[in-house]
């Protein structure tokens, strides 16, 4: 409860804070915020459609920190997850089988673009977090090259890839809304996360091995082991981030495709204890801050990257409070 | 490219980098560079627009000791110093952004700023190397850093207080960063945009690691990465065709993680601390 509260009481004070600076009537930024991310229905799907990108890469981050291993990469799995659903989806024979065969794609490169980490980590003993981070900033780049490059539209005026048919849609159940899909599929994979944690060995494993790896070790439990494959299902969580995030709402892949998702994800694990229900919890009120800065930007002129300095507070606040 | 260029090209990596050494021999690992390099970016151009070079070199060295300051107070506090660090991270690209973007809608384009004359930041940084070298192995207080880096119990029962210990060398630390940053805008760009430190905190990190805590060997490999940097632009000049531009910029990332997956580095050289919570015991 007091995690909760503390986080609320610095995205308050800070959005305040920066409301004023930017010379705002608080009044009226707060009335836009609300209108922008509970006010109406299609406000309230908004949030649930910025929640759907966060909570994927919550539950990535929650799964890894859980297992011991400080995977920040999800920015990059995501990047990798979204690049690898835009180049199958526009390659294949347009069908049903579309935007599975996306989402599969997406999971599958974010999956190998941890995995590459993990196998230094295994066999090399590279430090996860160096690694992560490395990769991230090498999958902007990569992203940056594909929309100029292979994936650029057939137009080739705009560096972004040509937008994938409708047939690859994500299912979206109240449109012109945003809400779609992505977001069921992440509640199941937080659902699913949450068994599998409880009740499994597997999940056993998992956290003996983040929170007492010696005596994991010596039970037989054969830690840097079930570490690599945490990190690799972590990049599968995020890499379906970015491929669900595609499919469901941009439609195509650009430059800056992602405002940190993979980073403020980190912020939603924290939130939620690592927890994968309260993460999705998290999630939903990150979500609505991201559809909330929108409104600000528009009627009160907050940038929206201000979103990124608040999340960066209620981290260091959190890690702050965290008392063992 | 002449030396010269090479080392206005590495200087700011290597005024993080030295920084970095210093924490993480004090046994704290920090993530958060990148977020502090970014404030001293934007404070020194925020000074040296109207007050000339050097007060952005001064501005910029005390808002990174106080960015660094705030981050020691956290881990002081127990808490985790990767998931703190890439708090500040986040807290440092959201400020910096912010604060640009609503300046910017008052007419502050972050262009022409003043700049510095090549020497300075270039021979600054050349000389820190021996700075911290003799810091770290010549002098008592350079020893009491080693120790909290080590073992920050025995620190305590010896009297001293690594708590404190610590907070100190972040603040010194935290100023070079803010040095580093601002060593960028004052010489190699003469502007700010947003983002700009681009990595080169995370890269730092990876220096560090390079060059096991070792101050020569690290700033070996900054020359060289720096060089390895400048060669890119160079070719970019050539405008060498069949390279593409955006994979070039992923050149510094991909070599550093390959250096560290053909180099492993051991754990013998790491101090025993590092990155572990130290919190005072009552």
């Amino acid at each position: 409860m007091r995690r909760w509260l503390l986080a609320v009481a610095v995205i308050a004070g800070a959005g305040l804070i920066v409301v004023l600076a930017v010379g705002a009537d608080p009044w009226r930024a707060l009335a836009a915020a609300v209108a922008s991310s509970v006010g109406s229905p299609d406000a309230v799907q908004e949030t649930f459609a910025k929640t759907t990108p966060l909570l994927w890469c919550g539950l990535a981050v929650a799964l890894a920190f859980r297992a011991g291993v400080w995977n920040i990469g999800a920015e990059g799995q995501l990047l990798a997850g979204a690049t690898a659903a835009t180049a199958v989806v526009l390659a294949v024979p347009v069908g049903p089988w579309s935007a599975p065969l996306g989402l599969l794609a997406g999971g599958l490169a974010g999956a190998a673009w941890a995995g590459i980490a993990a196998v230094l980590r295994l066999w090399r003993g590279v430090n996860e977090v160096l690694s992560t981070i490395l990769l991230n900033l090498i999958a902007v780049a990569g992203v940056s090259w594909a929309v100029h490059g292979p994936l650029q539209e057939a137009a080739g005026t705009y560096p972004q890839s040509d937008a994938i048919p409708r047939a690859a849609w994500l299912w979206r159940p109240f449109p012109p809304g945003r809400a779609h899909l992505g977001f069921l599929l992440a509640l199941a994979a937080a659902g699913l996360l949450t068994l599998a944690l409880r009740r499994t060995g597997w999940g056993l494993e998992i956290r003996a091995s983040g929170d007492a790896p010696e005596t994991a070790r010596v039970c037989g439990i054969r830690v840097e082991r079930v570490q690599a494959g945490a990190l690799v299902l972590s990049g599968l969580l995020a890499g379906l981030g970015g491929a669900v995030e595609l499919t469901g709402v941009t439609h195509r892949l650009f430059e800056r495709f992602s405002p940190g998702w993979g980073y403020s994800g980190i912020a939603v694990a924290l939130l939620g204890g690592l927890q994968p229900g309260a993460t999705a919890v998290a999630a939903t009120l990150f979500g609505g801050l991201a559809a909330a800065s929108g409104g600000l930007q528009r009627v009160a002129g907050v940038p929206t990257v201000a979103t990124l300095l608040i999340q960066g507070l209620v981290i260091v606040v959190l890690a702050a409070g965290r008392r063992r | 490219m002449s030396p010269a260029e090479v080392l206005t090209a590495a200087a700011p990596l290597l005024w993080a980098a030295l920084a970095e050494l210093l924490g993480e021999r004090a046994g704290v690992l920090n993530i958060g560079i990148e977020g502090v390099m970014l404030i001293g970016c934007l404070t020194a151009a925020l000074a040296a627009t109207p007050l000339g070079p050097w007060w952005g070199l001064a501005a910029a060295a005390a808002a990174g000791c106080l960015a660094n300051v705030l981050f020691a107070l956290v881990i002081a506090s127990g808490a985790d110093q990767v998931v703190a660090g890439t708090g500040m991270v986040l807290v440092g690209a959201g400020l910096t952004g912010a604060i640009f973007r609503s300046l910017q809608a008052r007419g502050f384009s972050g262009a022409l700023v003043p700049t510095l004359p090549w020497g300075p930041l270039e021979l600054g940084a050349l000389a820190l190397v021996g700075a911290v070298w003799w810091f770290l192995q010549g002098t008592r207080a350079g020893l009491v850093v080693r120790a909290c880096g080590e073992n920050p119990a025995a620190v305590a029962a010896a009297g001293q207080n690594p708590v404190a210990v610590r907070v100190a060398v972040l603040a010194v630390a935290g100023a070079l960063v803010g040095v580093g940053g601002a060593a960028l805008v004052l010489r190699a760009s003469g502007s700010f945009v947003e983002g700009m430190t681009a990595g080169r905190g995370f890269l730092a990190l990876a220096l560090v690691l390079l060059g096991r805590w070792r101050p020569l060997p690290i700033a070996v490999a900054t020359v060289l990465l720096g060089a390895a940097t400048g060669f890119q632009f160079h070719l970019q000049g050539l405008g060498l065709a069949g390279v593409p531009y955006q994979l070039l910029l992923a050149l510094p990332y991909a070599l550093t993680l390959a250096v560290l997956a053909l180099v492993p580095p051991s754990r013998i050289g790491g101090p025993a601390a590092l990155g572990k919570t130290y919190r005072r015991q009552r």
